[in-house]
């Protein structure tokens, strides 16, 4: 098993589109897909990521970038300089300007937080999800997951009486 | 469609399809009401959330909230404000009686006496119920003999009808001993299986007693025999016997005021323990055990002065940490009198009580709910009249309820 270096060991990833992307390896190391992978001595040289497009991965590892703990040259937390209230501010208004993206977009990012299991990820685009369905009407609620309502005539009137109560 | 292969080791990263995505997402929402608008938004969400197998994690991870209780038959929803009434509204006009749909005759009626993760719990018998006034032990034993039971899934209006106990079992229980009988719905033998469930009867008599237990997977009665005071003397009221039934933490619990012990059946193990109650709760005293963080059993119990029944009660809540119950909190029931505490379920305490508005200085009587995780206490139903006992029932719409028999 690899152990862990201090210092900035870089990683290699690869989306299906044949992009590469040269990232540290902790910052990598935020999907714990990636983590086991470089743990079990997976990942020599390149690590492709399938299923992925370059477009959706340099978001994830933008995303990523921000999120990794800095770490100092001994490789000791350096948030003891920065107050760890002011980040966590600073971090939220961040993730809410990050997931400001479209329904198609959104659920890639889903679907990549998913596989590439970064916990944080996937609770932001998710409960962007859950929001929306919590604080809206139908109407709003479909235009927002941009859902089609096919539901014929008559089924529509038997499910907006069956869940009439949920909408009051 | 990717040709059949086989499963993937558990732990290699695997590419979710749409639905399981979504099914994910669904996962987080955090109550009935946020499903069912989910649902009503396209046929594919509403496929996806009433599919059977979603629902039933769904309640697993996100226990149902309490909607309601019965008094005698009459069920009372939770009302605006509080948090409950939305779920509860989707009960109007909801018929709760499985009588319809149960076979009956002439002389015999069918009533509920048990509610539990959706299922209901009825008995039909030509003589007078257990929960009556009567002690009286030849009617009680006769009671053991000659009902039926059933369990009804009062939303797909299933019923299975459970087999008489045998002779067998019966003649574990002497007549002249017998003292109380209780009959409750329990989780299945099979947590795996979500539509396996137990039905346990406790028969308590004066020197021993014998849990009877029928369970769905094999169709059977089994027995259970148990020895909490064997160094004691008899019982001789029943009254010093195992009351207060609860279910905390899969384990069902009771008041043993004869020994002031907390008797404790774990439904997994089967197997039965006490802990010791604090010195100061006599027989007399109202408390219910509820579910504490980490595992641990909190309790809270009503105290008020004894001189002045009219002066304010307040609830102590403590928690049972290394065998000793620590008080952690005094929370105060401004206005309330005549306090009732009814029962646990969907996360409350339910206490019936009497108060005067704070505008006039008119009588109400209502229901009023107490959080067991925050503690807070809210108005629950407003009453005409004052309440001394109900049934809570927790639960998910019935639009979101998957079959549970």
């Amino acid at each position: 098993m690899a152990t862990r270096e201090a210092g900035k060991k870089m990683i290699m990833l690869k989306s299906p589109d044949g992009m590469e992307f040269e990232v540290e390896e902790a910052v990598a190391m935020e999907s714990q897909t990636i983590r086991k992978m470089i743990e079990d001595d997976c990942a020599d040289t390149a690590i492709l990521i399938p299923n992925i497009n370059s477009k959706i991965l340099s978001r994830v590892i933008e995303y990523c970038n921000k999120h990794v703990p800095t770490t100092g040259a001994t490789g000791a937390a350096a948030s003891d300089t920065v107050a760890p209230a002011a980040l966590a501010e600073d971090l939220k208004i961040w993730d809410a300007e990050f997931i400001k993206v479209n329904r198609a977009t959104r659920f890639d990012l889903i679907q990549a937080a998913s596989y590439l299991n970064i916990k944080g990820l996937l609770d932001l685009t998710s409960q962007t999800t859950i929001d929306t369905i919590s604080d809206n009407s139908l109407e709003e609620i479909r235009s927002f997951l941009s859902t089609k309502n096919d539901y014929l005539p008559e089924e529509e009137q038997t499910i907006r009486r069956e869940n009439q109560w949920a909408f009051q | 469609m990717a040709p059949p292969h086989p499963a993937p080791p558990p732990e290699t990263p695997i590419f979710r399809t749409p639905d399981e995505l979504l099914h994910d997402i669904f996962f987080r929402l955090p109550t009935a009401a946020d499903l069912a608008r989910a649902s009503a938004a396209c046929p594919s969400f509403r496929r996806l959330i009433t599919d059977h197998a979603f629902l039933r994690r769904y309640r697993a991870l996100h226990p149902p909230p309490l909607v309601g209780a019965f008094d005698d038959s009459a069920f009372i929803p939770a009302q605006p404000p509080h948090p409950s009434a939305v779920a509860a509204r989707a009960f109007a006009g909801f018929d709760f009686s499985c009588s319809s749909f149960l076979p009956s005759t002439a002389s015999l009626t069918w009533s509920a006496i048990d509610f539990l993760d959706g299922r209901a719990l009825l008995d039909s018998a030509p003589v007078p119920r257990e929960r009556g006034s009567s002690h009286l032990r030849g009617l009680q034993y006769r009671y053991l003999s000659a009902r039926d039971l059933a369990v009804c899934d009062p939303v797909h209006r299933r019923y299975i009808l459970l087999p008489a106990v045998p002779g067998h079992l019966k003649a574990l229980v002497s007549e002249p001993d017998l003292l109380h009988l209780e009959t409750f719905l329990a989780p299945g033998d099979d947590e795996e299986d979500p539509l396996s469930f137990r039905v346990m009867c406790l028969v308590q008599c004066r020197t021993n007693m014998v849990l009877l237990v029928f369970s769905s997977l094999d169709g059977q009665w089994h027995s259970l025999a148990f020895d909490l005071w064997s160094a004691q003397a008899p019982l001789e009221d029943p009254r010093d016997g195992l009351s207060d039934r609860q279910f905390v933490h899969g384990c069902f619990c009771w008041h043993f005021p004869l020994l002031n012990k907390l008797v404790l059946l774990d439904t997994r193990t089967m197997e039965f323990s006490a802990v010791n109650l604090p010195p100061e709760l006599g027989w007399s005293s109202d408390f219910v055990i509820v579910e504490a963080a980490e595992g641990m059993l909190g309790m809270l119990a009503e105290v008020y002065d004894k001189d002045n029944i009219y002066d304010p009660c307040w609830l102590n809540y403590s928690i049972l940490r290394n065998n000793q119950w620590h008080l952690e909190k005094v929370i105060p029931l401004p206005g309330l009198h005549h306090v009732v505490l009814l029962g646990v379920g969907g996360g409350y305490l339910l206490i019936g009580a009497m108060y005067i508005t704070s505008s006039g200085e008119e009588v109400k009587f209502g229901l009023f709910s107490v959080d067991v995780k925050t503690l807070q206490v809210e108005l629950f139903a407003q009453r005409s009249k004052v309440i001394f006992s109900g049934r809570l029932y927790a639960g998910f719409p019935p639009s979101l309820c998957a079959p549970t028999i």
